[in-house]
């Protein structure tokens, strides 16, 4: 009962991580119907640009609070960056072009990221001294101790804030709008005077930023970043939004959060050598049992 | 003439060898029905894609007059044509955003005054003031159209649920929420019985006389384009064969040629 809590609250954390990287995903493919493969690797420089700026931080002496607010907001400023700049040289001249296009530009863009961040940092692994300490303990008494650290609260915390200033932006106001209208028609978006190329860049934006605070926690969670995380990363977030249903947005939350817990119990109670099997695993049979996902909606062609 | 609001000169549109339009002249005012009818394949549904920047003319001129401001829409495409332009169009078949509610529909025509109340949409997540205003507005504008065919009772059903025909008057009503110059209606009438005919052709009616936006009609039903358009313009093979009034049209030997070919 214990061992099962913990990696309850494991599981709940990995999964906002995943979640908040598939929500990228889902988006993207919703309004322009590709994947997105370098949306891993655009995590991966989140996590980077997070790295650095803790360890210039460390530097300064600013208390921790701010710290936190300030690295979260460089990530998410320079990550969106990168998406913006990666849609505009990757896909935007491809947007025309037969469907496998972007797809294909996508993976060179990923290997692009890839190998410009070794490049740039070197191939070694990075660590961060842990940022968040302390948690609490329960059932003391008995055998296995259960620990809730600060880290995860923080983790979790801001996943479900950010998911809901997320939801709020995509249901309630006029950019979600025109989001979910470019989604169905983007010819008949544009001719109601919609900007649809601005649109698609404040979906990479959205999505890239959302990825650079996941890419936050990994680096403040696992301590330990090479340029390689994104791959991994990315395909389980990948799995997470097809589990979910592509192009659904509480899909890819509950796809995050079911991956998670998939990949942390197979770990606790199987075997933490082949976890990354399990995610996989999930991929697979998802996508013969239930294609659309859970929460997606099938493609019905009315004849 | 002042009162002209679109003006096409010499219009030609190859595609390859093939002549879509050719060398087409017509005019468009702005208190009236202006209809484009010909047999299938004549070139019609070219013209509104050269006017609404899906095509570029081969050769030829198109120019709308906005508030006396004579703009070349050559020069405009994409979102621009509703945008800046002031053209809004629908096309023979529905695109509506099925998925998306009735009043959402609406709402998504009026996107650009929105988002820029709504500084980008920011000011919207925090529910200014200056932007709640700007919503309410926009919300209002939409009941009333929805009001006058009669949908204010589904405004939060998807639109996708609708029965076809009031698919068809929430097209057009929601091109009229972008405030256009200029309609252009592809067969807004196909696919629609008598009754339902009948209440477009008093929609399209109420629009030209109290909204005084100028609509190009593209139509086969003869009920709808005999009933309502001032002037009506008769395409064959890309070339334009007659022009006049409903009535003239009627009785044009060309006309009748055209759609129910020679006497031997």
């Amino acid at each position: 009962m214990e061992y099962f809590l913990q990696q309850l609250i494991n599981g709940i954390t990995l999964g906002s991580v995943y979640g908040l990287i598939a929500i990228g995903y889902t988006m993207v493919y919703g309004i322009i119907g590709m994947i997105n493969f370098a949306h891993g690797d655009i995590f991966m420089v989140g996590a980077f640009v997070a790295l650095i700026s803790f360890i210039l931080f460390a530097l300064t002496g600013i208390s921790l609070p701010i710290v936190l607010i300030l690295v979260l907001l460089i990530a998410m400023v320079f990550t969106a960056c990168y998406g913006w700049t990666v849609e505009k040289l990757a896909y935007k001249p491809l947007r025309k072009s037969f469907r496998l296009a972007p797809l294909i530009s996508a993976l060179g863009m990923s290997i692009v990221l890839q190998n410009y961040v070794q490049a740039a940092q070197g191939a070694r692994i990075k660590t961060l001294q842990p940022v968040i300490q302390g948690g609490f303990n329960f059932f003391k008494e008995s055998d296995f101790v259960v620990t809730l650290s600060y880290l995860q609260i923080f983790i979790v915390l801001v996943t479900i804030v950010l998911m809901a200033i997320f939801t709020l932006l995509i249901t309630r106001t006029d950019l979600g709008r025109a989001q979910r209208a470019c989604e169905q028609d983007r010819t008949m978006t544009a001719l109601m005077g919609i900007n649809v190329d601005r649109t698609i860049s404040m979906t990479f934006i959205i999505g890239s930023s959302l990825a650079s605070v996941a890419g936050v926690m990994f680096v403040m969670y696992y301590g330990v970043i090479d340029f390689y995380i994104g791959f991994l990363a990315g395909i389980k977030a990948f799995t997470a939004a097809v589990l979910g249903g592509i192009g659904s947005i509480p899909g890819a939350m509950l796809g995050g959060l079911l991956i998670g817990l998939i990949e942390t119990f197979w770990s606790g109670y199987i075997s933490i050598e082949y976890k990354d099997i399990a995610a996989f695993t999930t991929l697979v049979i998802v996508l013969i049992f239930f294609p659309t996902g859970f929460l997606g909606k099938p493609d019905i062609e009315k004849v | 003439m002042s009162n002209t609001l679109l003006d096409v000169q010499n219009l030609t549109m190859k595609f390859g060898g093939l002549i879509a339009i050719d060398d087409l002249t017509f005019s468009a005012k702005k208190d009236h029905i202006t209809s484009i009818i010909g047999p299938n394949g004549a070139g019609k549904t070219t013209v509104f894609n050269c006017l609404t920047g899906f095509y570029k003319a081969t050769a030829g001129s198109m120019y709308l007059n906005k508030e006396n401001n004579k703009m070349d829409l050559k020069k405009f495409s994409d979102f621009k044509v509703a945008q800046k332009a002031g053209v809004a169009r629908t096309f023979q078949n529905i695109r509506l955003f099925p998925q998306m509610s009735v009043l959402e529909n609406m709402m998504v025509a009026q996107h650009n005054k929105l988002m820029v109340a709504s500084g980008f949409s920011i000011l919207g997540l925090i529910n200014s003031k200056s932007y709640l205003q700007k919503e309410k507005e926009a919300m209002e504008i939409s009941k009333y159209w929805l009001d006058i065919i009669g949908l204010t009772n589904r405004a939060d059903d998807n639109a996708g649920d609708l029965p076809y025909g009031d698919q068809r008057k929430l097209e057009i009503v929601r091109a009229m929420c972008i405030e256009p110059h200029l309609l252009c209606l592809d067969e807004p009438a196909a696919g629609l019985n008598a009754k339902e005919s009948a209440d477009l052709n008093k929609l399209l009616k109420f629009i030209k006389n109290d909204k005084k936006t100028g609509i190009l009609l593209i139509e086969h039903d003869m009920s709808v384009v005999m009933g309502i358009s001032d002037h009506v313009v008769v395409l064959n093979y890309g070339k334009k064969i007659f022009e006049g009034t409903a009535k003239e049209t009627k009785n044009s030997p060309e006309v009748i040629e055209a759609y129910l070919g020679t006497e031997d």
